[in-house]
């Protein structure tokens, strides 16, 4: 089983992560994060590989239709966690990873959009907020 | 769940329905209260409910210890009444359009619907649902009493309605406040509000309303001064299987480091950025404590998913011997307690926040230090403990000068003797020692 977590906040993906992912490990899942931080040196030495969030550019335009749309009321769109669901999905290396991917775990907040995104588009992968949420379903 | 439940009806024993959403598997705030409720009452002989969210919820969103379940009576008969969550749902393909792409418009609108009911987001819509479960039982086998633990809220419903409709007496044991914000003392929502209006409600048709702390009872009696005969203290105490087996820090050898714990939920309200800057400081300026380690157990946050602001602080503060060693089952707290030489109490503010865990704490025998926001009512609860050790504030200095005091008391050569006198002052905190009373005199209200 092929999981891939997705961090997308800007804090590092950290310590408190350790334990879940080797519950998952100890399953038999091969666990993959996708994180905008860098995780920390002890969360990386339990994962099968860690990516980085690949790089975009156009910050000026995101920011722009972000700001139209937040026009609406009520309405506050995060230009960074759109940009960064399309780059998850579009950008080669981490579409592939999705594509093989069993789960797909939000590890935060932010990554929500990307992995609600990459899951309408890969309706064999369970698509997860939050990574006790993936070791609840998936125990070691 | 467990066993099976044996009614007799030629046996005299009376019917508690127990209302508490966290109920084991859960491992929220209050679990420990609501699971030795339950079998005190079972204990003393009363056929006993329990009304309960799914255990679902706990294991998906809440997290869970399953290892407490096995600690309810079998007596006991526990009811899970369907309970959804959108706010706390984990699968993302249950998400709509709406929800990813503008939360908070979602959040805001999830709010409004929740309120509906009851005035209470997250849980208002539980009400139908566990009054219409209360009925249900109470047409299987006659409610002779209901019990209701809040938070949340919504748990006073099912007794109102029985009451209400079928005359049953009703206890609101007040865990926490709902019109008081615990840790500012300020009010939370407004007379007249509707959360006001219920809380009025509830404690006007109550038998008794319960405490965990004098404080609280103190300032609802003035809010409620008709009502004030009919509230009680019921201390969270601590479960009567502890104390435990603790190591002797006074035997170990000058040179071997003294292990300094904390066992409990870190939550956004606990002084835990002043205690990781306490204990920098006291390595770099307290002989006493520079080869000593700290560990923090428990769950980072409300939740299963750790907070990050939290997790962030214990990652920094790897460096300096502190470790962050995850949630601690129930069966495996004792043997946590027994690998501390002296036990570190977090608490956020307020007059009014006792916690649970300062009775447990006390329990073993152990020096405490204690790292409070200045007036917390646990102090009160402390002040008699002989080995209790204040930071006098939340300076680094002060909590590295409590801390090396801490050190001095565990390293002493009275250190047995002085464990022995701190457990026997514990004993009065006893969750039994604190329910009897109260379930002595509702067994005389409801079979007089």
């Amino acid at each position: 089983m092929n999981v891939v977590l997705v961090a997308l906040g800007p804090s590092a993906p950290g310590d408190g992560m350790v334990a879940g992912v080797q519950a998952l490990r100890r399953g038999g899942a091969r666990v993959v994060l996708v994180s905008r931080q860098p995780p920390s040196p002890r969360l990386l030495e339990v994962l099968d590989s860690a990516l980085p969030l690949p790089a975009g550019g156009g910050a000026a335009a995101r920011s722009a239709a972000a700001a139209a749309l937040n026009r609406l009321p009520k309405v506050r769109i995060d230009p960074d966690r759109l940009a960064a669901a399309w780059r998850l999905s579009h950008d080669l290396s981490t579409r592939a990873l999705l594509d093989g991917a069993q789960v797909l775990v939000a590890v935060d907040r932010a990554a929500i959009p990307a992995v609600w995104f990459a899951a309408r588009r890969r309706p064999q992968a369970a698509a997860l907020s939050g990574l006790p949420a993936a070791v609840a379903r998936y125990p070691g | 769940m467990r066993g099976p439940f044996v009614t007799d009806p030629a046996a005299p024993a009376a019917h508690l329905l127990y209302v508490a959403w966290g109920f084991p598997p859960s491992r929220t705030g209050g679990v420990h209260r609501a699971l030795a409720t339950a079998n005190a009452f079972a204990g003393a002989g009363w056929a006993v409910t329990v009304l309960t969210a799914p255990r679902e919820v706990f294991l998906d969103v809440t997290g869970a210890d399953v290892a407490l379940e096995e600690l309810v009576d079998p007596r006991v008969q526990v009811r899970r009444v369907p309970f959804s969550w959108p706010a706390q749902q984990t699968d993302l393909r249950e998400f709509g359009p709406t929800r990813v792409l503008a939360p908070r418009l979602w959040a805001r609108t999830r709010a409004r619907l929740d309120t509906l009911a009851f005035p209470e987001v997250g849980y208002g819509p539980w009400r139908r649902r566990i009054e219409a479960a209360a009925l249900a039982e109470h047409a299987r086998r006659p409610v002779d009493l209901v019990v209701a633990t809040t938070n949340p809220q919504v748990s006073i419903s099912p007794g109102m309605r029985l009451a209400r409709e079928h005359g049953v007496p009703y206890v609101v044991d007040y865990r926490d406040a709902w019109t008081l914000h615990t840790y500012s003392g300020k009010r939370l929502h407004a007379q007249g509000s509707a959360q006001a209006r219920w809380e009025a409600r509830a404690f006007a048709g109550a038998a008794e309303v319960w405490f965990v702390n004098d404080p609280l009872l103190r300032w609802h009696a003035r809010t409620y001064p008709e009502l004030a005969s009919r509230m009680h203290v019921v201390m969270n105490g601590y479960d009567h299987d502890l104390p435990l087996p603790v190591r002797d820090a006074a035997a170990l050898p000058p040179g071997e480091a003294l292990t300094f714990g904390y066992l409990g939920t870190l939550t956004p309200v606990v002084p835990l950025r002043e205690l990781v800057d306490g204990w920098r400081f006291g390595q770099a300026h307290r002989p006493e404590l520079a080869a000593a380690v700290a560990e923090l157990h428990g769950y980072l946050g409300y939740y299963a998913t750790p907070e990050p602001g939290l997790a962030a602080i214990v990652d920094e503060a790897a460096d300096c011997r502190m470790r962050y060693a995850g949630p601690v089952s129930k069966t495996a707290v004792a043997a946590t307690y027994a690998g501390f030489d002296v036990l570190v109490l977090l608490l956020g503010g307020g007059e009014y926040v006792t916690s649970g865990k300062v009775f447990e704490y006390m329990s073993t025998g152990l020096p405490v230090v204690s790292v409070l926001a200045p007036g917390n009512a646990a102090a009160e609860v402390l002040a008699g403990y002989p080995r209790w050790h204040p930071a006098a504030d939340l300076s680094p200095a002060a909590i590295a000068a409590a801390m090396a005091a801490a050190a001095d008391d565990a390293r002493g050569p009275q250190s047995p003797a002085r464990a022995a006198q701190a457990q026997e002052f514990a004993r009065r905190f006893r969750r039994d020692v604190q329910l009897a009373p109260r379930i002595a005199a509702l067994r005389a209200l409801v079979r007089p």
